[in-house]
């Protein structure tokens, strides 16, 4: 009753099929380098809006 | 883990801002001193001088590439153990660009009457007159060479405030950043980082375009695009330049309300505190120049009237009594029309009619009254708002006030600077110039500034003063001077012979003001075909179907949209 389900393992490769390439730097690179780049530019983008843009409350009244 | 993995991503985004910045400036990508600028000279604004290599492999400060309306300038980063330097800072009448070669603008004849002067030192005088500047962009200057290792500051503050009235672009940003200081202080840092520039740069790719040519900051370029915009009339180029002649001024309301000059007023006086404060921390001398005008300009005097100035709202006495000293000033009856016209000023409350006295000065001058003359010449210069300014606030910090006005009354045919000393209303001949490097100088010596100072009999003055004399008579008076005097002395034939002597490519495109006054000129003629000719060719020239012309049917429309709402009266 208590015994743990074996977890499902990946199907097999097919015989002949090339081996599946695994993904992990690709992963690894979005959410170490771009994610944190992605914040980094839209981080700045709102301070540019800030600084550059119209008065905030001239900005938000023009919103709502 | 969670903390680890923050640190980590705050790394890799340091090392991206790193990385681009480096690359950045090692390619010279987004070079701030290259673009043009963003801040038109306001804080964040990119350095007026930037490092550059000679060509013997030494270090030198050189003019922006992007920050054409000033002077190009080279000089050393490590100032030499001798060198006594001065920045001159102020706008268009520093500059000088009417006279570039050989150079007669004061800041370079300050230089030369300097070398006489000092005894141990070798001036160098900068100038870094900015065309179209105000007091915001002369503060940014100021920060920008305390740290270039000056031995004295000169501001000449003139009248580019008037271009930091909304809704000129110069206007709105000044506003914005009054009322949002944190926004220019962090400006001030973050325009430094190419990376904070490339998102400005794609943040404006994003915005709508402003609209182009529903504002004009001139007069000229009003009238031009006006004139051009409609079929030809005898009036087409007259009116603007003989609106005020013989006429009362426009009653109504001030176009500027009056809290936004105060506003403006109180940031000029602000500006000028923060540059003394500033000078005063760095221990450099600083010294305030009252500037010139030409007191026979009447271009722009103010030509408005507020219903409210009028005693007692008695607008039909004071427009009759106004009309009458005009009608005798058009027939030559220069006494009577002298007497009625000063007792118009019975009917204001505060007497700040530029424009009548300017009309009681001609009127004076034809009786041969000429210290009266002069007086009432002078009355709109020696009234003006930013004069008592320029006066309170060297007065409250402690900065000398240098004022030439009196040596140059000296050197007017019969006391009255008119256009013989100045190209037009506000920039200085070589004459002028001359007489404000040399009250900056009595201020030098006064002060005892720059080491062992020569006696004035010494033979280096006379050799100061010989090579001043040269560049003076060698500086050609600009065509457009020539045009103005001719035409103001009714000889129209010379003021079309002086602009029919530039190639006509070049009027049309490029010398606006010489198109005017030669239009001004065919027009005084009574057969109107040659005026009429002129127009066509400007007209096709100018004129472009989505211009939009400023409304000027009125002598309100022309006070309004020509005249900037009078803001010379204020600024």
């Amino acid at each position: 009753m208590t015994d743990a389900q074996p977890s499902p393992s990946p199907p097999p490769t097919p015989p002949g099929a090339a081996p599946r390439p695994k993904r992990r730097w690709l992963r690894g690179l979005l959410r170490e380098v771009l994610l944190p780049t992605a914040v980094l530019v839209g981080l700045l983008a709102i301070a540019v809006a800030l600084i550059e843009g119209p008065p905030l409350q001239q900005f938000l009244y023009a919103i709502f | 883990m969670r903390v680890s993995r923050l640190l980590r991503s705050v790394a890799v985004c340091a090392l991206v801002v790193v990385t681009f910045e480096l690359a950045a400036r090692h390619f010279g990508w987004l070079d701030p001193t290259e673009q043009d600028d963003p801040y038109m000279g306001f804080p964040g604004t990119s350095p007026l001088y930037r490092v550059e290599r000679a060509a013997d492999g030494s270090e030198v400060f050189s003019r922006s590439p992007n920050k054409v309306n000033y002077r190009a300038a080279s000089f050393p980063v490590e100032k030499p153990p001798r060198e006594f330097r001065v920045f001159c800072v102020g706008g268009s009448s520093v500059r000088s660009d009417a006279f570039l070669a050989p150079d007669a603008s004061f800041p370079h004849l300050l230089e030369i009457y300097l070398s006489g002067l000092l005894a141990d030192r070798v001036p160098r005088v900068m100038n870094s007159g900015g065309g179209g500047t105000g007091s915001i962009q002369n503060l940014e200057v100021v920060r920008e060479v305390l740290d270039d290792q000056p031995d004295l500051l000169v501001i000449y503050p003139e009248g580019g405030e008037k271009n930091f009235v909304p809704p000129l672009p110069q206007g709105i940003m000044a506003r914005a950043d009054d009322d949002s200081p944190l926004r220019v202080f962090a400006r001030r840092y973050l325009a430094r980082l190419r990376v904070y520039d490339a998102v400005r740069l794609a943040y404006q790719e994003l915005l709508p375009r402003p609209r182009k040519g529903t504002l004009s900051a001139s007069a000229f370029s009003a009238l031009a695009l006006a004139a051009v915009a409609q079929p030809f009339s005898p009036t087409t180029f007259t009116r603007l330049f003989e609106l005020k002649q013989d006429r009362a001024p426009a009653l109504m309301p001030h176009p500027i309300p009056a809290e936004e000059v105060e506003h403006a007023h109180e940031r000029f006086e602000r500006n000028l505190a923060v540059m003394a404060e500033l000078a005063r921390e760095a221990g450099v001398p600083i010294l305030f120049v009252q500037p010139l005008r030409n007191t026979k300009s009447s271009f722009y005097l103010r030509f408005h009237i507020d219903p409210s100035e009028i005693r007692g709202g008695d607008v039909d006495g004071w427009r009759a009594a106004y009309e009458a000293g005009l009608a005798d000033k058009r027939a030559g009856r220069w006494g009577r029309a002298a007497a009625e016209l000063r007792g118009v000023r019975a009917f204001y409350v505060e007497d700040r009619d530029e424009i009548l006295a300017f009309d009681i000065a001609e009127c004076l001058e034809h009786l041969g009254r000429f210290d009266e003359a002069q007086a009432e010449y002078a009355k709109p210069y020696l009234e003006h708002p930013m004069h008592e300014l320029i006066s309170q606030a060297g007065a409250e910090q402690g900065v000398p006030i240098v004022d030439p006005f009196p040596a140059l009354v000296e050197i007017a045919d019969h006391g009255i600077p008119g256009y013989d000393l100045f190209t037009d209303a506000f920039h200085p001949m070589p004459a002028t110039s001359r007489i404000i490097a040399l009250a900056i100088v009595d201020e030098v010596r006064r002060l005892g500034l720059g080491g062992r100072q020569r006696p004035e009999s010494d033979a280096a003055f006379e050799v100061a003063e010989r090579q001043v004399q040269d560049i003076i008579q060698r500086s050609p008076t600009p065509k457009a001077n020539l045009m103005l005097r001719a035409i103001l002395a009714g000889d129209y034939d010379q003021a079309v012979r002086v602009g029919r002597s530039i190639p006509e490519d070049v009027l049309l495109e490029a010398s606006l003001t010489e198109s005017l006054y030669l239009g001004w000129a065919l027009s005084k003629s009574p057969d109107l075909t040659a005026a009429r000719a002129f127009f066509a060719r400007l007209r096709a020239k100018q004129w472009k179907p989505w211009l939009v012309p400023p409304k000027l049917d009125t002598d309100e429309d022309m006070v309004r949209n020509a005249f900037a709402g009078d803001s010379f009266a204020w600024f």
